[in-house]
């Protein structure tokens, strides 16, 4: 009986065991696919980690050969890392920094940077250290997070630090990061404003605040930040004129008439007794250069409208000359005809762009582009332009560039200068609106 | 006819079974696995983008948010995640758009490119790197006319003499590395202008043993045809020392020892100042004596004044009772250090100290010249008072005595 009876059991029972046996591997395989699904791995998090465990956890992050995932998954990890803890962090950063050493990165990859700036929320010192040392950490977005940190961290000896960079470039971006972290550190107006009177260099200062104000912007929008930047009037003058350059420049990417409003408004106050030393000396040439070259992508005609009404020097000829340059690489034929128009007009303030329409008519018509630029007050920029024409010119007809210096009316000392210039294959940099109308 | 199974038959049915439903689970498992992997990254794509992903000031929050999302986008997702990152105002860091163009040229790199370059000139932010490197990871040729075109519209000189230092050609060369493609190596070393084809091989050095086994990468090297190896084995023992000198230093020794590629003690010593400068210098110290050792010497002690003036100042002062022969070289640029510093008298008095004439009256003179110019006087009263060649004098007026 019993011999009889277990192959039926058998048979009712197997077929369900092994139903479940199947249910439960489709089960648990949809289950871990969902997890191993989600992008950079397994959602981790955990306050109580090991060393060890960070440190395996990190490997398996950075051990993936593509380039989102392993930083999906290396942000992740470290977004889980408990922030404040700067023993923990301390203990694992020796271990991580190894991690990222076998990891199959690339010198200025992101997990660079996210972890420099996780470090430097625990230990700036060394994180800034290693971004000096080591090859890997030497790009500018790894000092960029470290600094960054370290603002929010400590905000004077994070922009003592970041003034100490030799490289112009990086020592901008350095004191940007510094000043974004020091803005999150720093709720009082003034004690920020105190901070950035530490820098002793005024054009760089204005450059450093950028990013902060921009940020500021964005969060708060134009009046409030306005209304910040009069709370953060230093009593330094010098500090509290390039506060208003600095606004100025924030503003001019989402409001141009607003930013030279903000500066027009500066004067008037200037004007009307509030005078001081730095003020006097007007308009920094990088503020208006930065106004110029955003506006004139918007509204070409009101920018040399506003440049036409500055002070002559300096800083508005460059300013003239960039942003004419930028409209022509926005849009070559407008910017052409509007030069050609002007081309004859006796205003001074015109000339940067009549030298950089002639330049242009010269590749086309080298006798007409070397006619408007000896027209022009000579200077080093005229100079090389005669030479670019010239040399353009000899390089395809050197006859007529021959024929056209010995007529000229110049000098024969200037005339030898003009024939040693060597002979060079045109260089195709676009054509005036009297050319063909292909552009480049 | 049928046969009843006995016990070992019904054992062995009975074990086929258990293997089936094993192999059948095992399938079911792979099946789930699969269906539960790509339902969750076709669940994640396509999905409203959340407008708060690169909201926040803290990078590591704002990546965490974004990579997984890009990870797992589809073609389609462009125009949503284009909208959202041109929203983004990145900083001075451009993590989350070089991401973004990475993810992009993977679809359609030329876009990518053209969008890249128009934020790179409104930010100047580095972003079309990440274009260059995907579009190399896929094609590679295509990648590299493409970055080649570019340095040509900006000035067609650098295309023939400055490739090398250019941010698109250098991201070409780590996204072919990565891609394993062939043609790289023969790019590089068919390069004509030898200035142009080192300068690529120490980035393709730089990203080799970034990427990989640096005792791989050296004997990679030094297996090259010897024309090709004179100088690519220099590049990677500079690259390797920049990360890990000691390993660099083990790997050189024999190279060193046979006095084969003269110039590697002064690559790895100075790559190894920038972390540890005593360290550098004791190891060349045990080199042997010669004009490669008094080079490196010279190079070493310059890259630790450069990076470390206050320890490389103090270090130094530490040695100038006993003078080392073999560190004569670091003594005579602190030595000038100190004139520079406004301590002549304290230069002069260590320069006097130099066993090598040459050095010595070298020294002496460059430091008189300087004090000289600065005040005179003293630096005449100076000379009165010490025993100095006739000529060394004449040379020490040059510039000043005059006046």
């Amino acid at each position: 009986m019993d011999g009889q009876h277990e192959p039926r059991i058998q048979r009712t029972s197997s077929p369900g065991l092994a139903t479940l046996v199947v249910g439960g591997a489709l089960g648990a395989g949809l289950l871990i696919g969902w997890l191993l699904g989600a992008p950079g791995g397994p959602a981790t998090g955990s306050e109580s980690w090991a060393r060890s465990d960070v440190v395996d956890l990190a490997e398996k992050a950075l051990e993936q050969r593509d380039g989102l995932e392993r930083a999906a998954g290396f942000a992740r990890l470290l977004s889980t890392l408990a922030r404040g803890n700067d023993a923990m962090a301390r203990d694992v950063a020796p271990g991580l920094l190894a991690a990222l050493d076998r990891a199959p990165l690339a010198d200025g990859d992101p997990e660079f940077a996210l972890f420099g700036g996780w470090w430097a929320r625990s230990d700036p010192d060394a994180a800034h250290g290693w971004t000096r040392v080591a090859p890997e950490a030497g790009a500018t977005s790894v000092l960029v997070e470290v600094l960054q940190a370290w603002g929010e961290r400590a905000p004077s000896d994070a922009v003592r630090v970041a003034q100490q960079e030799t490289l112009a470039i990086r020592r901008t971006a350095a004191l940007q990061a510094a000043f974004l972290g020091a803005e999150r550190a720093l709720s009082d107006a003034r004690a920020w404003a105190e901070v950035a009177a530490t820098v002793s260099d005024r054009a760089e200062l204005r450059a450093a605040l950028l990013p902060m104000l921009v940020r500021r912007l964005d969060r708060d929008g134009v009046a409030s930040l306005l209304a910040w930047a009069e709370a953060a009037r230093s009593p330094d003058p010098a500090v509290r004129h390039d506060l208003v350059g600095a606004v100025a420049m924030a503003i001019v990417d989402r409001d141009p008439v607003a930013a030279v409003g903000v500066l027009a408004t500066h004067a008037a106050g200037r004007r009307s007794g509030d005078r001081d030393e730095a003020a006097e000396s007007g308009l920094p040439a990088d503020v208006v250069e930065r106004i110029a070259q955003v506006w004139v992508e918007r509204d070409p005609e009101a920018t040399f409208d506003w440049l036409s009404s500055l002070e002559a020097g300096a800083p508005r000829s460059a300013a003239v000359r960039l942003a004419y340059e930028r409209w022509l690489g926005r849009d070559r034929e407008a910017a052409l005809a509007w030069g050609a128009e002007r081309a004859e007009q006796p205003d001074r303030w015109l000339d940067p762009v009549r030298a950089a329409y002639a330049l242009l008519l010269g590749q086309d018509d080298p006798e007409a582009g070397l006619r408007l630029l000896f027209m022009l007050p000579i200077e080093r920029e005229r100079a090389l332009k005669v030479q670019g024409i010239l040399a353009n010119w000899k390089g395809h007809d050197p006859q007529a560039a021959a024929d056209w210096i010995e007529q000229a009316d110049l000098p024969e000392l200037r005339k030898q200068a003009l024939r040693a210039i060597p002979a060079r294959q045109p260089l195709v940099v676009g054509r005036p609106a009297t050319g063909s109308g292909e552009g480049s | 006819m049928r046969f009843r199974a006995g016990p070992e038959g019904r054992q062995r049915r009975s074990d086929g079974r258990a293997v089936a439903t094993v192999v059948v689970a095992l399938a079911v498992f792979a099946a789930g696995l699969s269906g539960g992997y790509w339902g969750r990254r076709l669940e994640t794509s396509g999905r409203p983008l959340d407008p708060s992903l690169l909201e926040g000031p803290d990078l590591i929050e704002r990546l965490a948010r974004l990579a997984p999302v890009l990870a797992s986008a589809a073609p389609s997702d462009l125009d949503a995640l284009r909208t959202l990152v041109e929203a983004f105002t990145p900083g001075p860091q451009e993590a989350e758009l070089i991401l973004f163009a990475d993810w992009w040229a993977r679809h359609d790199p030329r876009s990518a490119l053209t969008w890249a370059q128009r934020v790179e000139r409104d930010t100047g932010l580095p972003i079309s790197m990440g274009v260059f490197r995907a579009w190399a990871r896929a094609d590679p040729d295509a990648a590299l006319a493409a970055a080649l075109a570019t340095i040509t519209a900006r000035d067609p000189r650098l295309a023939q003499a400055g490739t090398w230092q250019d941010p698109g050609v250098q991201a070409v060369i780590v996204g072919w590395d990565e891609s394993g493609r062939p043609g790289l190596e023969q790019w590089i070393f068919e390069t004509a202008d030898p200035l142009e084809r080192q300068g690529l091989m120490a980035h393709l050095a730089r990203q080799r043993v970034a990427m990989r086994d640096a005792e791989a990468v050296w004997r990679w090297a030094l297996d090259l045809p010897a024309s090709i190896a004179k100088d690519m084995v220099p590049r990677v023992a500079s690259a390797v020392a920049s990360r890990d000198p000691e390993t660099a230093v083990r790997l050189a020794t024999p190279m060193i020892e046979r006095r084969a590629f003269p110039d590697l003690p002064g690559r790895i010593a100075t790559r190894w100042a920038r972390r540890d400068p005593a360290s550098a210098l004791r190891w060349l110290s045990g080199l042997p004596e010669g004009n490669v050792r008094r080079d490196a010497v010279l190079e070493t002690a310059r890259t630790w004044l450069s990076t470390d003036r206050v320890g490389f100042m103090g270090a130094m002062r530490a040695q100038v009772e006993t003078i080392p022969l073999w560190l004569e070289p670091a003594l005579e640029l602190y030595a000038r250090a100190l004139g520079r510093e406004g301590r002549p008298e304290e230069g002069l008095a260590t320069a006097s100290r130099l066993h090598d004439e040459h050095r010595r009256d070298y020294a002496t003179t460059v430091l008189l010249r300087s004090w000289g110019h600065d005040d005179p006087q003293a630096a005449e009263r100076w000379m009165e008072a010490h025993d100095l060649s006739p000529d060394l004098r004449r040379r020490a007026r040059h510039g000043w005595s005059e006046r």
